[in-house]
């Protein structure tokens, strides 16, 4: 089992905010990792420093290291670019392109430079049907995709997200706004996709992470409490913080 | 900060206590009635089943908690272990009620005898042990659950004791048997003690731990 | 009657009043210019050189020259515009030096007409011996419209979603990449939309022309962007205030006013079509 993110002593700050506090963990390699804890807690900011969508924001600081495959992905020399392309993203609320189906899943791919119609083809319909949505939409491929409903529109985004060949994938929130169905299909996914590519899941439903995920980090006020072996933790957390969120103590 | 979870685990609670006081009183009875003599079966067969009907309804409750709640932590390690010491309880009516029986079916409720004590040694300890677990079940005291590993140790002694006695003692036939099946009973009660006790550390400390 | 009910019955129509006379003088305003200037209207007043001091023939050349000057200054403010927009909306980092970029530009769409044609002819007639010409004309109007295009253009990027953005970058594309392919197509209607604007701003300015590139007789065409040449505006104020028979060409007046008002309302128009359109279709 072997380690595909290792972070040391990162922290992000906003300003005079600091968001999160000098967080060491080893997120292992195709295995699906949750990080879960209370809102505000830092999950979101953690996630986004995995592949630097963190510096969109504004006076964002980030100290540390990020360790991907043993190298700093904010040393001097690395590539934000093809980082983006190694590490994708399912935001939470989902943001297919406001173009066909085809074209978003192609979108990826066409900026990485593949323009033959028969490359393009195949790729969409290859992660179309890692995404689980091939069957539903093979007979719309050109219609907008904006006229998909809110669990397919999701499923989009992680085919489009697949068509670029990441090796991890980040999800911050990815079925917050789904009715229950289609975040049982995500959840499904996930649990599929972990076999092939190195999953986070960022996500403030419990039960959720219990379900989907191999490993769980619990973060609180910007730093991570405990992090083990998902049965670990909710059968038996080492910290009272941990144990007292998990059985709904906080607050 | 009071969860929904939490008024179901109290009445959960409230019937496994409830459980305990009767099945103190069924195995202090049964004991009662084998070491003087008397045919208590009647009143420790209806206690028993008393216990045997509160188990199941344990279990429904801790069941309908895991579907309701999907409780974690320490929840969940709570009502896992609830769901064996209500079978712990219903076990101890069990026996109770198998003491009972046995003494009328052979030896017709008359005292049979008891040349080196060590029956009566080996339920009084019996009782205590299950005392113990009871009021171990009440605090999720661990230091006293711990100690029922030592009076197990005990209880087996004097049962083994017995068994080597059994085999040369020259005591009628029935009594012989009543007494070999009566000590195994007891045994049996002790064990079961020691689940409890073994349950309560895990609720507590999370470790499952061995006390035998 | 309920008091309160009475002074919202008021109120209202006082509203209505106020927005009634206002389109009513546009349209007393339009229906002046159609009733007196229609009857010029035809084909040889549309495609004939002026004739006999201007009291006959027609008004191709101005026609013409309002053209090329407008498209000169639509050529010049369209890269640099959408480009500063780009610049300012994706690239420029917040701070004050961004604000008071923006404020200058704001300004600058301020400025009286008559300052840049001043403007455009110290710098370009005279100090970058340009002369009068359609160049000079071209630049001037260029300066004048700029603010127009960059406003529209920032608006429109703006008004593209972050999320866009973020989902391309995060499939590992570069600012530009995202730019050209996730932004721009999104904001280009909104660009169409303030570049037509401008051009019909452009296509009536007066002074600024008059004093960097209009003349007022020219019967032939402009030959290149260094030759000055007739344009609508110009023309109709000097039908209406400098000619030596200004009562006798009223209604050649009339009817070049006319033209110009067909090209500028036309324009505008067309502009509202898209925007509407873009609107309705727009499924983000």
């Amino acid at each position: 089992m072997s380690t595909k993110i290792e972070t040391r002593d990162l922290s992000v700050s906003f300003g005079d905010v600091q968001a999160i506090k000098s967080i060491s963990m080893k997120i292992l390699a195709n295995r699906a990792t949750a990080v879960i804890g209370p809102s505000g807690c830092g999950k979101s900011t953690f996630i986004k420093s995995l592949n630097r969508m963190n510096e969109l924001t504004l006076n964002s600081q980030t100290t540390g290291e990020v360790l991907l495959d043993g190298e700093n992905i904010y040393g001097n020399n690395y590539d934000v670019v093809t980082l983006r392309k190694k590490v994708g993203m399912i935001f939470q609320k989902p943001n297919p392109f406001p173009k066909s189906v085809y074209d978003n899943v192609a979108y990826g791919p066409r900026v990485h430079g593949i323009h033959k119609k028969e490359a393009l083809d195949r790729i969409v319909q290859e992660n179309l049907k890692k995404a689980a949505l091939w069957d539903e939409v093979s007979d719309r491929l050109h219609p907008s995709a904006m006229g998909l409903s809110g669990g397919q529109q999701q499923r989009l985004c992680i085919a489009r997200t697949l068509a670029v060949e990441p090796e991890v994938i980040l999800m911050d929130e990815p079925c917050s706004a789904l009715d229950p169905i289609a975040t049982a299909k995500i959840e499904g996914l996930m649990r599929t996709l972990s076999t092939e590519y190195s999953v986070v899941v960022v996500t403030h439903n419990m039960q959720q992470a219990a379900r989907v995920s191999d490993y769980t980090a619990f973060l609180y006020l910007g730093e991570l409490i405990e992090y083990g072996s998902t049965k670990d933790i909710f059968e038996n957390p080492k910290n009272e913080l941990t144990e007292k969120y998990l059985i709904g103590k906080f607050g | 900060m009071s969860r929904l979870l939490d008024a179901g685990l109290e009445r959960l609670t409230t019937i496994l206590l409830r459980m305990g006081e009767i099945a103190e009183e069924t195995i202090e009875l049964s004991i009662d009635g084998f070491l003087k003599g008397l045919d208590v079966s009647d009143r420790v067969r209806s206690l028993s089943e008393t216990l045997v009907s509160m188990s199941v309804d344990a279990e429904d409750k801790a069941f309908e908690l895991i579907a309701k709640y999907q409780p974690v932590a320490s929840d969940l390690r709570i009502i896992k272990s609830y769901i064996k010491i209500a079978h712990d309880l219903e076990r101890y009516g069990r026996y109770a009620w198998d003491i009972s029986f046995i003494h009328k079916r052979l030896a017709q409720s008359e005292r049979c005898e008891d040349p080196l004590v060590l029956i009566e040694r080996m339920s009084g300890k019996v009782i205590d042990m299950v005392h113990a677990s009871i009021e171990a079940l009440r605090s999720h005291d661990v230091e006293l659950a711990k100690t029922l590993a030592k009076t197990e140790n005990e209880v087996d002694e004097l049962y083994f004791q017995y068994l080597d006695f059994s085999a040369e003692a020259s005591i009628s036939t029935r009594c012989l048997v009543t007494n070999v099946l009566a000590v195994r009973y007891l045994e049996r009660i002790a064990d079961h003690a020691t689940y409890m006790g073994e349950s309560i550390v895990y609720i507590a400390t999370g470790e499952k731990v061995v006390l035998r | 009657m309920n008091i309160k009910l009475l002074k919202q019955r008021i109120y209202f129509q006082i509203f209505r009043i106020t927005t009634a006379s206002v389109i009513l003088f546009l349209f007393l305003m339009i229906w002046t210019f159609i009733s007196n200037g229609i009857g010029v209207i035809d084909w040889t007043f549309l495609t004939d050189i002026p004739r006999r001091g201007m009291t006959e023939g027609g008004i191709f050349p101005a026609i013409v020259g309002t053209i090329y000057l407008t498209l000169g200054a639509v050529a010049f403010a369209l890269p640099v515009g959408v480009a500063s927009a780009i610049y300012l909306v994706e690239y420029a980092h917040e701070g004050r030096l961004l604000r008071m970029i923006n404020s200058a530009i704001i300004n600058l769409a301020g400025v009286p007409s008559i300052v840049h044609g001043l403007f455009g002819f110290g710098l370009f007639v005279i100090f970058l011996n340009l002369g009068t010409s359609i160049l000079s004309g071209s630049l001037t109007l260029f300066l004048m419209i700029l603010p127009i295009v960059i406003s529209a253009s920032r608006e429109a990027l703006l008004s593209v979603p972050k999320s866009f953005r973020e989902g391309s970058l995060a499939l590992g594309a570069s600012k530009w990449q995202t730019i050209r392919h996730n932004v721009l197509p999104y904001a280009l209607p909104g660009i169409l939309t303030g570049t037509i604007l401008a051009v019909a701003r452009a296509a009536g300015e007066t002074a600024p022309i008059i004093l960097t590139a209009a003349f007022f007789f020219r019967p032939t065409l402009p030959k290149s962007m260094l030759d000055g040449t007739m344009a609508l505006a110009s023309h109709i104020y000097y039908m209406a205030t400098q000619h030596p028979n200004i009562a006798l060409v009223r209604p050649l007046t009339y009817g070049s006013v006319l033209v110009l008002l067909g090209i500028v309302l036309s324009l505008n128009l067309v502009a509202i079509v898209i925007r509407t359109r873009h609107r309705r279709r727009k499924n983000w």
